[in-house]
């Protein structure tokens, strides 16, 4: 092998290394400061550098210099070693200071081993289908990298490496199956991750003034995901409760605290079918479930509340990842309490001096009709009759924004409606308040289950009349009853930009969304939430009912060994049916590790037997006799013609009285 | 002495190396310090292969021809393989005879026990196919008649290094008809020093005298089927093979024929070295020569010579 040759597989392990060094760090370059990633690019071109145009490589004290300031600066980061970032933005450094000082081969298999180490460390920071896809993709070409460099002579073509190493790993795949079904599941995500940084999420707030949900409008971000059990509800049914806010300022509204409840109000009445479905909630910073409206069932032991104004919220954790419920709500429902007059006033409360106008076209209302109900279809008639447009740009609205709404612009969102027709029936002495949450959903037809974006967020009324309770009036349905009936994209936006509106309009770009956005909700479900009770199912499912932890752990134990076994099994009977094991090789080899034991260079495996005993007589002339007598009989059993039973006998003897002195 | 050597060869009997040394010693003398080509060379014709040798000119392989044609007593015909060649001229042409009222065939120079096909390279592909074909059935099939050619048949064609000007490429499905290829390549100092200083090589090789008769050759070429291929060393030669298929590192492996050719030549040089059966550093000593014009190393390889291909293969695959 002429040295060009080999300097150029020395360059082209180089680059493997550096190639596995790189993408075995790149999902940690988010989470690390800045000046991590541009030390590891510094030190890989440094040292590439050094391989292809001769560039001096830095000597001992400047890289302990290097390592020390390295420590350094991630101490000074983040004050401590500990921890998922700093551990994994230590390692990353490390990583950039051994790939600069490599120089053997040894050196080149510990980065690639690191590699596997960060590539792991890269799920504790972030588990979404995508970095999975791509840390699943690496795994194998780091597989290939080890398999490129574990091997002497020149390196392999890449597609047929590329298949060994995709083969190593489906032999791998089964003990990971087992491992991740049976080894027992801790309550909650493996690791706690409270700087996973979700706050920054839009979403709905506890406060709405004009324009809020607007905004929310244009996000196509996904709030949750609903998977109904049965048979789904209509449209029109899809009211997903949110906060609930009472307290008006004349302009923003506001929620008038929350009082916890702990269990269903007697006062709570439900009647008609069920419906059962499971919330899959994306992290939205707060402590609120968004449940079908009147939300019955949810499950104990969570922490689970309904607050005094029906809204489920989870105490005293906000969520702040991908959590999933199963709820029971009843779309019929009585909520039949009665006020105090405390609360009565609260939910009549108006700010003085606001929206006059509207206050006075109440009071007319009211003096022509007493009855609460007169009075909301005259208001719902209002949004009828006269001339009012739903818009996603709405016009700005001053000091009386319930006036200016209702007189002048006549222009709204769901936000404008909801308020001015609570102000309206506050006006006119029926207690209300406002209800925020979202309406309505996308069917993911491939999954089965409904998407609620945040463009879905909704504000609605809730009205209280004797007698009856909180009654929900929807003011918008009156305008743009389509909006209900269809979503936001149904066609009364029309000429507008609405969220996904570009997707809408190319059918299949829309349905390789919701294809990604299937595999993704699959993954979550099944992966990602896989904790106890899951497994809990699946492991009855299986016939073990009541699962230890012991017990897992020795049957994960037994089934690796049988798995392991079996691998063995089948791997021993395919060598064996290719090539039987030949006595006379094995005494042959006897031979070679005799002489490996005195000190002659161990036989490659591409060496021929007779080649070796010239090497061996070489470096022991004094055993030449015996080395050529043992070589011989070996080459004439397995390559010559006409030898049995007795020449291999001869070997066998040959062979055990050989006892080489070491050479010098 | 060559009298001596030739009653031994007739009687069948003897040692097949005590055969061939003499020859590799005459040859020697002529070609200097090339003995491990020279004996390939004869490994080449032993296996009733045909050898091409790929070299620059003037490296002395017309002379290892004519040498080797002396040494062994066999017919010997030149064949200059230029752009104007035609296969007549290669394989003989029918002539209306005057005297006889026929059409007489005259055998062209291809009927010879030795040709040696110069510079094959630089006739155009018909002249070179009119060769490659006779090489292969060994036979000539002209306006329906057939002519079996000499035996012994040992073709040496060479060819100059095909970047040169005014060559055209022999195709591979050609290149496969050559059991081996080798290099010549330039003297060492010493060995040049010699040729410099010795007489003319035309003199010495016209008196050169024959080692081996023509049927002791035939004799050695039969004995050469019986040399044993034990199991395990075909097991050998399948990895061999097998590697060349699916390492990716060429752009088409070996082919059936290049494995038969693979047996050959390595019983070939067990036989020249008094082994009893075929051993793997039979193999490995013929292997480089018998694949190196076969394989197309593929793109972005660092492979480059027939010797760097072959040596990767066999720092590739185990001993069996």
């Amino acid at each position: 092998m002429s040295t060009a040759a080999n300097r150029q597989d020395a360059t082209g392990r180089l680059l493997w290394t550096a190639g596995v060094v790189a993408g075995a760090s790149l999902p940690h370059w988010p989470t690390l400061p800045l000046w991590a990633p541009v030390l590891l690019c510094m030190c890989i071109a440094w040292r590439l550098a050094g391989d292809f145009a001769n560039w001096p490589l830095p000597n001992t004290t400047v890289r302990i210099g290097l390592a020390l300031i390295a420590l350094v600066a991630v101490l000074g980061e983040y004050h401590t070693l500990n921890g998922v970032e700093a551990g994994s933005a230590l390692l990353v450094v490390m990583v950039a200071l051994k790939f600069l000082e490599t120089r053997t081969s040894r050196d080149q298999l510990v980065l690639m081993i690191i590699s596997y180490f960060l590539i792991f460390a890269g799920l504790l920071g972030q588990r979404s289908l995508v970095i999975v896809l791509y840390l699943l993709g690496f795994v194998w070409f780091t597989t290939i990298g080890l398999l490129q460099l574990g091997r002497r002579g020149p390196l392999l073509g890449t597609w047929v490496t590329a298949k060994l190493a995709g083969r190593l790993l489906l032999h791998a795949l089964p003990i990971m199956l087992v491992l991740f079904v049976l080894f027992p599941r801790l309550p909650g995500p493996l690791w706690a991750l409270p700087s996973v940084n979700t706050s920054g999420r839009s979403g709905l707030s506890d406060t709405m003034s004009p324009g809020d949900l607007t905004n929310l409008a244009l996000s196509d971000e996904v709030a949750f995901r609903v998977e109904f059990h049965d048979r789904p509800p209509g449209p029109s049914q899809l009211y997903w409760r949110g906060p609930v806010l009472s307290n008006f300022n004349g302009r923003t509204w506001s929620s008038d605290g929350v009082q916890l409840r702990g269990r269903i109000a007697d006062t709570l009445e439900y009647s008609g079918d069920p419906i059962n479905y499971r919330v899959m909630l994306e992290p939205n910073g707060r402590r609120w479930i968004l449940a079908l409206d009147m939300p019955a069932k949810w499950p104990d032991g969570e922490g689970i509340l309904m607050e005094s104004h029906y809204q489920l919220i989870r105490f005293p954790r906000s969520i702040r990842s991908r959590v999933n419920y199963e709820l029971t709500s009843y779309p019929a429902y009585h909520a039949g309490e009665t006020l105090t007059n405390a609360q009565r006033d609260v939910y009549l409360a108006l700010p003085d001096g606001s929206n006059p106008r509207s206050r006075e076209l109440a009071q007319q209302w009211r003096q022509v009709d007493q009855d609460p109900a007169e009075i909301i279809r005259s208001a719902l008639n209002l949004f009828r009759a006269e001339t009012f447009y739903y818009t996603l740009t709405p016009p700005a609205l001053g000091a009386h924004p319930a006036d200016e709404f209702l007189f002048q612009t006549r222009e709204g969102f769901c936000e404008h409606y909801a308020s001015a027709f609570t102000v309206l029936m506050r006006a006119a002495g029926i207690p209300a308040r406002v209800v925020t949450g979202y309406q309505g959903g996308e069917l993911n037809g491939l999954g089965q289950y409904y998407i609620i974006y945040q463009s879905n967020a909704h504000a609605w009324t809730e009205v209280w009349l004797e007698g009856e309770g909180w009654v929900r009036v929807d003011p918008t349905a009156a305008v743009a009853p389509e909006r209900i009936e269809f979503g936001l994209s149904g066609g009364s936006l029309a000429g507008q930009r609405v969220a996904g509106g570009a997707f809408r309009n190319f059918v299949w770009l829309r349905n390789m969304a919701l294809a990604w956005d299937a595999a993704n909700t699959y993954w979550n479900d099944w992966v990602l939430s896989y904790g106890p009770e899951l497994q809990r199912n699946i492991l009855r499912a299986l016939g073990i009912a009541r699962p230890h932890w012991t017990k897992l752990i020795s049957l994960t134990v037994i089934l690796l060994i049988l798995l392991l076994g079996t691998l063995m099994a089948y791997l021993a009977w395919t060598y064996r049916t290719n090539r039987p094991e030949d006595p006379a090789t094995r005494y042959f080899g006897s031979f070679c590790r005799k002489l490996g034991r005195a000190n002659v260079a161990p036989r490659r495996p591409t060496e021929g037997p007779v080649d070796f005993g010239r090497r061996a007589i070489e470096a022991l002339p004094d055993a030449s006799v015996k080395i050529e007598d043992i070589t011989e009989a070996y080459v004439g059993i397995r390559y010559e013609p006409g030898s049995g039973a007795d020449e291999l006998e001869r070997l066998k003897l040959l062979v055990r009285s050989f006892k080489p002195s070491p050479a010098t | 002495m060559a009298t001596t050597t030739l009653r031994a060869a007739s009687d069948g009997l003897s040692n097949p190396v005590d055969l061939i040394q003499p020859i590799v010693a005459a040859l020697d003398r002529i070609i200097v310090g090339k003995t491990r080509e020279l004996r390939l060379c004869l490994a080449c014709l032993l296996a009733r292969g045909h050898l091409l040798i790929e070299d620059l000119p003037g490296v002395g392989k017309t002379t290892l021809a004519h040498a080797l044609a002396k040494v062994l007593d066999l017919s010997y015909q030149r064949i200059q393989f230029t752009s104007d060649l035609l296969p007549a001229d290669v394989i003989g042409v029918s002539i209306y005879g005057r005297d006889t009222g026929r059409f007489e065939f005259h055998k062209g120079p291809i009927f010879s026990q030795l040709v040696l096909a110069d510079e094959i390279n630089r006739a155009t592909p018909k002249a070179q196919s009119a060769l490659l074909e006779a090489m292969e059935e060994r036979q000539v099939t002209v306006d329906g008649n057939t002519f079996s050619l000499p035996a012994p048949f040992f073709v040496v064609a060479t060819r100059n290094p095909s970047h040169q000007i005014g060559t055209f490429p022999l195709p591979e499905s050609q290149l496969d008809r050559f059991l081996m290829q080798i290099t010549l390549g330039y003297p060492g100092p010493a060995e040049e020093r010699q040729l410099l200083t010795s007489g003319d090589r035309r003199d010495l090789v016209d008196q050169l005298e024959a080692v081996l008769s023509v049927d002791a050759l035939l004799k050695l070429q039969n004995t050469l089927m019986n040399i044993h291929v034990s199991a395990a060393l075909l097991d050998y030669i399948q990895a061999l093979v097998a590697y060349t298929r699916e390492s990716g590192q060429f752009s088409a492996g070996l082919s059936p024929r290049a494995a038969i050719a693979l047996v050959r030549a390595s019983q070939a040089w067990a036989m020249m070295n008094g082994h009893g059966g075929v051993h793997p550093e039979d193999v490995q000593a013929v292997l480089p020569s018998v694949v190196g014009h076969r394989l197309e190393p593929e793109q972005g390889s660092d492979l480059q010579s027939a010797r760097t291909i072959g040596a990767s293969i066999l720092e590739a695959v185990p001993v069996a």
